[in-house]
């Protein structure tokens, strides 16, 4: 076992803590996924200091080895000193593919050099401040090669991004202007579908047919037909309590089944809720509404949009959806690991993220090794990493998943 | 690869104490909201996004404003600000539209006149009556589009201008620049121009108080035209811009003050400011309000003084307010709004002027709003307390 690591007993396994003590000013890890290789990649973003650059990271799951691969912002050009917004995240924009490469886009918020605090609306025709915009490209971790296909929005980030590896083409959302655009890989060409809302959705998924899916302001679906270009607005809308609009409830989080036969999700937005969207059921496909995502008896709900922190959806080797939230505890409020039972809706306490004094601030995405074990980004603390969750009588070998469980978005 | 070892000897930045102060970069003076181009109470769908771009704004009958938008089609439509109002009426579709540029007017009787910009039935006119139209608890009605004749044949039109008096309106023809005007009285439209034939002219025009037309011709020099005499005649001045920037320049907003009987305007290229006397013919330079290219709305507000927007598409629009008393140019801000919607306007292409001083802002973006923006109320004192 790697030095760094530490380990908590849980129900059903141990809990590992993996900080990425190298970086000790990076402060989130919002790209996080599993390569072809079976390797874990994670995107250690720095948006609270001024100056830093996203690293691409790799963790061998056999080795349980970590390793700092990439810093991106000098490798597409844009070094963290040169005074513009720096390339500090890549979010939800870390995809991996068939072809063994990572389909990467870069993100904003980080400051330049020197400056406590960035805004994209107080920069925006700063040509120094301003974030030059996000860099598309393909990283090879087995030669370290980087294919650089420059920057596809301007002045903005990408907040989410899909592969459709099929077509051979990426979707993305910006930030801030929140505009759908789609990448052609082959021909370089960007393609802008327009502006999509205010709130920026954290995900973009795909159906079998290639399908884009995410939604407006108000959770309604949109979707981006596969070989189309066109935005469409189903009639279909991510659940919310009673009396209340949908506001916010953009996607947070979206993972297909086990079988791919759907798609579970949750909201970031003040519903912390649970849906399951089936888009194969006919017309604009159907929703159900799994509930809130743990029963919080009467803790309040709606007081900070953040509070709750329904994140990190993955299915374990069990079948179960494991995701971690904010649970109302008698001293302070604390992250759990949690599993819902798609056969039944049964929730349960897998355990309480903590390492002693160490607690974290925010989940930001999961994805599984193909051993079975299951990986947690942290976001809020410096230095960021991850969280592994280790079940008990997993398989010793690779075979628990494969390259096909793995989702082709962010 | 990284050796972690030399990133635990690096030496990383430190974050520099945080700034105090409120940094905000929103419209603070005054007040927006937005209205989502829909019935009052959510009451009916939206126009649909890709649709719903405003690019016209004029105020009719009643305090009511009417809108045309611009996209994949394009859609007339109605906001009543009264109190049984406040929503925003679809009234259809403007047959063989699918953009309506700076190209609507309301007549003094309240029927709209207006002008397809793009689209396949481009360059018709087409009226619609509104001395029906109401909003209320129980819903609304507003009158049919009738569709006009073609005043330049294969051409689109822009820029159309009102004069009341007369009983006319003037535009121009988008791609050789002709000038006409059309007579509500006898349905009759006439050619009395031709600003460009080569395509260097501005769609823009505007009245000032005596009903003699402005615009800007080839190189952007400034015309007028006199109905009293029948005459266009250059001006000599021309639009301001940046040093060698004069030919990407087009006049892209005007108004005219009654306040201090100017037309103010703003160039395309660089988003200067400027103010046309119309007696003297000069014109002056009055600045840029933010370092974004484009000025693509003002409207004259009843404290006498010129809102705008500055920025340009695939930009961040900015409010700004030019002071003539003070000679002042002074940005407000983004225009973000929480209601009806939590919505940050980035592209805005038209504005006008409320019955009661607000100022109206049409959005034009894929998905778009109605922004309405209350100036503060001038502190009132007596001055004998």
């Amino acid at each position: 076992m790697a030095k760094n690591e530490r380990v908590q007993s849980v129900a059903g396994g141990r809990l590992e803590y993996l900080p990425f003590e190298a970086l000790p000013l990076h402060d989130s890890v919002w790209g996080l996924c599993t390569g072809k290789d079976g390797m874990i990649y994670a995107s250690a973003c720095g948006e609270c200091t001024g100056g830093l650059s996203v690293f691409i990271l790799r963790y061998d799951p056999a080795a349980r080895k970590l390793e700092y691969l990439l810093e991106v912002g000098p490798a597409v050009g844009q070094p963290p000193d040169n005074g513009h917004a720096t390339q500090c995240k890549i979010h939800y924009c870390l995809l991996p593919g068939s072809d063994g490469l990572l389909y990467c886009a870069t993100h904003a918020s980080g400051p330049p050099l020197g400056d406590p605090i960035w805004r994209p609306w107080n920069c925006w025709d700063d040509p120094v401040r301003n974030f030059p915009g996000s860099y598309l490209f393909t990283y090879d971790p087995a030669s370290g090669r980087l294919d650089n296909f420059g920057i596809g929005p301007l002045k903005e980030g990408s907040r989410a991004l899909a592969l459709d590896e099929k077509r051979h083409k990426l979707y993305g959302l910006t930030w801030p202007r929140n505009h759908f655009y789609v990448y052609y890989l082959d021909q370089r060409r960007y393609l802008d579908l327009g502006r999509i809302g205010d709130i920026n959705p954290q995900a973009i998924f795909l159906d079998r047919a290639g399908n884009a899916y995410t939604t407006d302001d108000y959770g309604w679906i949109l979707r981006c037909e596969a070989g189309r270009d066109r935005l469409q607005r189903l009639g279909v809308q991510c659940p919310s309590a009673a009396g209340r609009t949908g506001w916010h409830n953009v996607p947070y989080d979206v993972v297909p089944a086990p079988d791919w036969s759907c798609f579970y999700g949750t909201d970031w937005g003040f519903e912390s809720r649970l849906w399951r969207y089936d888009p194969y059921a006919g017309g604009d496909g159907r929703m159900d509404d799994l509930g809130p995502a743990f029963p919080l008896g009467s803790a309040r709900t709606e007081r900070s949009m953040e509070h709750w922190q329904v994140r990190g959806l993955v299915f374990g080797a069990d079948g179960k959806l494991y995701y971690t939230m904010r649970l109302p505890e008698a001293a302070k409020d604390s992250t759990w690991l949690l599993r819902l039972d798609p056969a039944n809706g049964k929730r349960e306490k897998v355990g309480r993220i903590r390492f002693g004094e160490h607690e974290p601030v925010a989940i930001a995405s999961a994805t599984p090794d193909f051993y079975g074990n299951l990986y947690f980004a942290e976001a809020g603390l410096s230095p960021t990493g991850l969280y592994i969750y280790r079940p008990t009588g997993i398989s010793s070998q690779p075979t628990t998943f494969s390259f096909k469980d793995i989702k082709p978005w962010g | 690869m990284y050796r972690e070892e030399d990133l635990r000897k690096r030496t990383w930045p430190v974050k520099p104490p945080a700034y105090r102060g409120d940094y905000s970069p929103y419209v603070r003076e005054g007040r927006i909201i937005n209205r989502v181009l829909r019935n009052h109470q959510s009451l009916s769908e939206p126009i649909p996004d890709g649709e719903s771009a405003i690019t016209s704004l004029c105020r009719g009958c009643h305090g009511r404003i009417y809108g045309a938008t611009s996209g994949v089609r394009s859609h007339l439509f109605l906001y009543d600000p009264g109190p049984g109002g406040d929503g925003v009426c679809d009234i259809g579709v403007i047959p063989g539209a699918t953009g309506v540029r700076q190209a609507l007017v309301a007549a003094p009787d309240g029927t709209l006149y207006g002008a397809i910009s793009e689209g396949p039935e481009a360059g018709r006119l087409f009226r619609c009556l509104t001395d029906r139209d109401f909003q209320n608890e129980f819903g609304y009605g507003c009158g049919p589009v009738e569709m006009l004749g073609v005043p330049v044949p294969g051409e689109g039109i822009a820029g159309l201008v009102l004069d009341g008096r007369r009983r006319r309106f003037y535009g121009v023809s988008r791609a050789s620049g002709k000038f006409f005007y059309y007579d509500l009285q006898d349905d009759r439209s006439e050619v009395k121009a031709e600003l460009d034939a080569k395509g260097r002219f501005s769609e823009r025009l505007v009245l000032d108080g005596a009903g003699v037309v402005y615009g800007c011709r080839s190189e952007g020099e400034f015309f007028r035209y006199d109905p009293a005499v029948d005459r266009l005649e250059g001006l000599g001045a021309h639009l301001p811009a940046l040093a060698g920037r004069e030919m990407y320049n087009r006049l892209e907003s005007a108004v005219f003050n009654d306040y201090d009987g100017l037309i103010y305007g703003g160039g395309s290229a660089d988003g200067v400011l400027f103010s046309l006397d119309p007696a003297s013919g000069r014109v002056r330079s009055l600045g840029k309000a933010s370092a974004a290219a484009g000025c693509p709305a003002l409207a004259a507000g009843f404290d006498g003084r010129i809102y705008g927007i500055s920025g340009t598409r695939s930009g961040m629009a900015r409010l700004f307010r030019y002071d003539p008393d003070e000679h002042s140019l002074e940005d407000l801000g983004l225009p973000l709004a929480a209601s009806e919607t939590f919505w940050h306007g980035y592209e805005f292409s038209a504005a006008c002027t409320g019955s009661a001083g607000e100022i109206y802002l049409g959005e034009s973006d894929r998905v778009s709003h109605l922004f309405i923006y209350f100036p503060p109320v001038l502190r009132r004192r007596r001055a004998d307390v």
